[in-house]
């Protein structure tokens, strides 16, 4: 769970890379430099292969969907996002689709 | 040992229980980069329409894991989890995942779970897989 649950690698990020809410300004794709609000709506996780020591890691991500949702709470979009994290250039570590939801 | 490790379907998991204090919340996010403010900032969390600052997703989703690995005897034996945010979990508050063992096919145990805070709110809800066969001996 840890290596799917890190938003960014041990170095960390420059300070013109967060939003005024603390996320990264990339994290959820689309977003950057809007006036909205970011929530979790949840994830699944693949563990595919154990994590070596010492290897780099790529993670690759995709936009799956971008959906208009209606809602007692109200409207917001729900976008959904999968990662792939590999070895790089080898085995698959883990495959996560992740949802946001934004208003 | 029977291939699913003696489980049947409608056991339930032994629960997980966790006061995520703000200390917790500082470790996991320092660990994980996670600086949102809705997770440590009450003004800010407020500002959003929460009541309070409210516990990461990531760190709800470790329970979920941990719920099906206590279940499998070993963190190896999950092969996925999967879960949905259905409201706000409050820092402070005490989140507990329970579950049942859903199915069962040869070495392949699927549990639901379900995660509340102690006022009795449901706070997230999935389903997680484990095997009962090695990683080292799985295709």
């Amino acid at each position: 769970m840890y290596l799917p649950s890190m938003l960014r690698g041990p170095d960390g990020a420059d300070s013109e890379e967060y939003r005024p809410d603390g996320m990264f300004a990339d994290e959820v794709p689309g977003t950057a430099g809007l006036d909205v609000r970011l929530l979790a709506g949840g994830q699944t996780i693949e563990f595919c292969s154990t994590p070596p020591l010492g290897e780099p890691i790529e993670v690759t991500r995709t936009v799956n969907g971008v959906d208009w949702k209606d809602s007692d709470g109200g409207e917001f979009l729900l976008i959904t996002v999968s990662k792939t994290y590999r070895v790089t250039g080898s085995v698959t570590l883990a495959i996560v689709t992740e949802r946001f939801i934004v208003r | 040992m029977t291939p699913s490790g003696g489980w049947m379907v409608g056991d339930a998991l032994e629960q997980v229980a966790l006061q995520c204090d703000p200390v917790q919340i500082l470790r996991f996010g320092a660990t994980t980069h996670n600086a949102h403010r809705i997770h440590y900032d009450t003004d800010y969390a407020r500002a959003e329409g929460l009541p309070d600052p409210v516990v990461m997703a990531q760190l709800q989703g470790t329970l979920f894991f941990r719920a099906a690995a206590r279940l499998a005897g070993e963190v190896g034996a999950v092969t996925s989890v999967t879960w949905r945010n259905r409201a706000p979990a409050p820092v402070g508050c005490v989140l507990t995942v329970s579950g049942t063992v859903t199915r069962i096919e040869g070495d392949r145990i699927e549990v639901t779970l379900v995660e509340h805070a102690d006022d009795g709110a449901l706070c997230a809800e999935g389903s997680a897989v484990i095997t009962t066969t090695p990683r080292s001996s799985r295709r």
